[in-house]
Order: structure tokens, then C-alpha cells, then sequence
């Protein structure tokens, strides 16, 4: 009896959360490099983490994700494997990883996408096979010219990785993959500069430009000009050249009312599980630079499934804010459009989640620069209104 | 579709000359599922048209990127 209510009760949950159909799977809690803004050292409590994902938890996971692909028969399941570095975990340990979850896919059907972020410092011609071989989906952190890209993004002896990663460029595409490309934003630098390397001198077809994490206990710096700079770029140029820029499209987009390809951009619930290294299940992993240990839940993949952490009141926090913006917000024009920004940004130590985004007024004038820009193109399709009767 | 949008296409339909079998849309509310809308840009075009794509699209989804405390 108590064990039908307890299932009730759960099945009500999936109803309001969701079943998950992505997992950030973090094969290692340690980097090989030493970038400035790193949010994931920002959270100290990431040491005490196992260095690389150990065995156990790793088939713990796979036994986990067996019964979570069958339970609710999904049929297609994200993992982006993220660190850290996650190239850390080492080639022989993601080969038999991806040999489990090929059998998986086997096993149930069900079709298993693999993706990988990595700073591209490790990547040889060997681990381009291994990526093409099992079909993962790589990305590669790239933050634009040399200059900028070594500003930040350095090894431990303060040297700049740029030249590694691009490196790592031609190797993949030597293996014949074309990999994603995330940049950070820094608002003081140029996006002419950014677009040139990344287009002209790299070839780049799609890439993407991030805002940096931030929160109400942060200083931030405006990216209104920045990223104002970066639609008219793709829209005046770039955009005829075929070159998608993911942040620019998805800003059109979500201005549209169509849905967002990231969680950034637009109003939608929590929908992202991370795992840790020692197996903790915690939501969006960008919420560490909240505090020190703040993604921590009491759910863990040795004793509970998948779907369990969201019964954790953290969790819960996380998506229920999702969801449910600021007063602010909800008497915002750019409501919708915005969805109260990425929730990191909502974050202060004073009011939770209760707060618009850190770049609120930022957002706002980005919105409107590209609603102002856009709005004379729009028409209907002649041919395909509505006839009277 | 955002609200904005819908005001400021619905202005535009005031705006044009709009053949007699659809006029009967000035005088009623809009309804989205009953609009198609395109863009003379080709690349607002073919967002437009493109079928919602949420799904993988090769990049990191999460958006995991960085703090803004140490950007100099």
C-alpha cells in the first residue's frame, strides 16, 4: 500500500518535471588546464571529488540508464560527457564506456547520442578515431583570436593553449569531423575579431558565444553592445555566408516564439540531469558558482535512479524557479523571449531565485535591437492565409 | 509567437492592400495556429520555417561556459 502511494506519488512528479532525455556525465572532476573564469573550480567541493569517473559508479550508471531507457521506453537518450577535461577519463576507459553503451543501445533499441566538450589540448589522431568511431559529437573551446583565447584559457604554467586547440581542429577534421565551437563572451573585446578568426581563419561554419556566468554576487560587465555587434555581424554578413552563430539564432528564435536549442535563451522548465564523478545527481551544473557545493543533492546513481533526484528539494528549487519567474519578469514584454534568462543569472544570496537576470537590462536591449532589426523583413505567406468561406 | 510581434504584424496587415477573400482577418483576432509568417532575410526565413529543432544539434547544450569574476 505504502509502496503504490510511493509510485503514485512519483508517477505525479514525471507528470510535472518530466522524464530526463539528457544527462551531463562528468568523466572527470579535474582539468588539464588553468582558465581564468573556470566556473567549475569556482566551487571548491569539486576536489573532494573522485579525479575520473571510478568503475563502479560508471556501471552503476550504465545499469541506471538501462532501467530508466526501458521504464519509460525512450527511444532516444543524450549524454555529453564534460569534466573537467574529459579527455582526463583516458581513451581505454571511454572505449569500453561506449562499448557498454553500444550494447545498450542494442539491447533496447533505444539510440544513444554522444557528445564530448573538451578544451582539445589531449586530442590526437587516435582519439579523433575513437570519437568517429562511436559517434561523438565533439566541442571545442575556442574564445577567438590568439590574443583573447590565451587571455583567459592557459595551462598551469601561465602559458596560452591556443595553438593546441588549434591543432586539435585539424586533427578532428582530418578524421573528418567538424566539431562545435564554444567561445566565452568577454564584452571588452570585439566580435569583428571574434568572427574573423573564427570564419576567415578557421573555417568555422557554426559556432557559438557565450555569456559569462554570472550571479547577483557577481560584478558584471554589460553585453548588450557586444552582443548587439555580433546579431549585425551575422545579420548584415555572416548570415549570407551560411555561418550560424547558435546564441544569434536562438535569440531570433525565441523572439519568434519558437523554442530555444539551449538553456540560456527562452522560458522552458529544468530539464537537465548532471552526474558527478562520485555519482551524485544534481541539476544544471552551472548553478555551482552559486556556492560552494550548492548542486548537491542526497541522490546518488548507487542508490537511486535517474528520476528519484527530483524529488530533492534542491532540485526541486531549481526547476520549480525554472518555471516560475520574478514579478519583475512576469510583467515583462520579454517574458517569453527571455524566460527570466539562464537561471544562474537569476540567483542572489539575499532572494534565491526571485530576481531577473543579472543581465536583465542588457537582455532586454538585445531583444529589442533584434525585434527592431527583423520586424521590417517579416510577411505573410500570401499563398498560404486563411480564406474566408 | 511573441505578442509584440503578433501587434506589429497585425499593424502591417492594416498597412497593405489585402485581397478581398482575406480582409475578413481585419476584423478578427488573430489566431497563430492560422499564420504563416516568413522573412525577406534568408537566413530569419529559414529559421521560421525550420521544424522546432531542439534536438542535438553537436553542441554543448548545457551552455556550461564560465564566471564572469576573473574576465579582466
Amino acid at each position: 500500500m505504502v509502496r503504490s502511494a510511493a509510485k503514485a506519488e512519483m508517477r505525479g512528479i514525471e507528470e510535472q518535471c518530466g522524464v530526463f532525455q539528457f544527462v551531463l556525465l562528468k568523466l572527470a572532476a579535474r582539468c588539464n588546464i588553468n582558465c581564468t573564469y573556470c566556473y567549475w573550480f569556482r566551487d571548491t567541493s569539486v576536489y573532494a571529488l573522485p579525479k575520473i569517473l571510478p568503475l563502479e559508479v560508471e556501471e552503476k550508471f550504465i545499469e541506471r540508464l538501462r532501467h530508466h531507457i526501458t521504464a519509460f521506453r525512450i527511444p532516444s537518450f543524450s549524454i555529453l560527457f564534460h569534466g573537467g577535461e574529459p579527455l582526463l577519463f583516458g581513451k581505454p576507459r571511454l572505449r569500453a564506456f561506449c562499448d557498454k553503451l553500444r550494447s545498450l543501445e542494442e539491447n533496447t533499441g533505444a539510440e544513444i547520442r554522444k557528445s564530448i566538450t573538451t578544451n582539445g589540448i589531449l586530442v590526437d589522431e587516435e582519439w579523433s578515431q575513437l570519437f568517429k568511431e562511436f559517434g561523438i559529437s565533439v566541442t571545442l573551446s575556442i574564445d577567438g583570436a590568439e590574443a583573447q583565447h590565451n587571455l583567459y584559457r592557459m595551462d598551469f604554467h601561465g602559458q596560452g593553449t591556443y595553438n593546441s586547440v588549434v591543432v586539435a581542429l585539424a586533427l578532428l577534421r582530418k578524421s573528418g569531423l567538424e566539431p562545435g565551437v564554444l567561445a566565452v563572451c568577454d564584452p571588452n573585446s570585439s566580435p569583428e575579431d571574434l568572427c574573423k578568426t573564427f570564419v576567415d581563419e578557421l573555417g568555422l561554419k557554426s559556432f557559438d558565444v557565450l555569456v559569462p556566468d554570472a550571479t547577483y554576487d557577481d560584478k558584471v560587465i554589460s553585453i548588450e553592445n557586444y552582443y548587439k555587434k555580433l546579431f549585425d555581424l551575422w545579420f548584415d554578413k555572416y548570415s549570407y555566408m551560411g555561418i550560424e552563430i547558435r546564441c544569434v539564432e536562438n535569440m531570433i528564435r525565441s523572439s519568434m516564439g519558437l523554442p530555444s536549442t539551449t538553456k540560456a535563451i527562452g522560458y522552458g522548465p529544468l530539464s537537465i540531469l548532471t552526474m558527478s564523478t562520485d555519482g551524485c545527481l544534481e541539476p544544471l551544473d552551472v548553478l555551482r558558482i552559486a556556492g560552494s557545493g550548492f548542486t548537491r543533492t542526497t541522490y546518488n546513481v548507487k542508490d537511486h535512479q535517474f528520476q528519484d533526484v527530483q524529488n530533492d528539494p534542491k532540485w526541486r528549487d531549481a526547476w520549480h524557479a525554472s518555471l516560475n519567474l520574478c514579478e519583475i519578469c512576469k510583467r515583462c514584454e520579454f517574458h517569453d523571449t527571455c524566460g527570466g534568462g539562464y537561471l544562474p543569472s537569476r540567483w542572489s544570496k539575499q532572494r534565491g531565485y526571485d530576481n531577473p537576470s543579472v543581465y536583465c537590462e542588457d537582455l532586454k536591449g538585445i531583444f529589442r535591437h533584434i525585434q527592431r532589426r527583423v520586424l521590417p523583413s517579416l510577411y505573410f505567406q500570401p499563398g498560404e492565409m486563411p480564406r474566408s468561406t | 509567437m511573441n505578442k509584440i510581434l503578433l501587434n506589429a504584424l497585425a499593424a502591417s496587415i492594416a498597412a497593405v492592400s489585402i485581397p478581398s477573400d482575406v480582409a475578413v482577418l481585419k476584423e478578427q483576432p488573430l489566431r497563430e495556429n492560422e499564420l504563416t509568417i516568413r522573412s525577406s532575410h534568408p537566413a530569419v526565413d529559414r529559421l521560421l520555417r525550420a521544424k522546432a529543432n531542439v534536438e542535438h544539434d553537436g553542441f554543448d547544450k548545457s551552455c556550461t561556459s564560465s564566471c564572469v569574476n576573473d574576465l579582466r
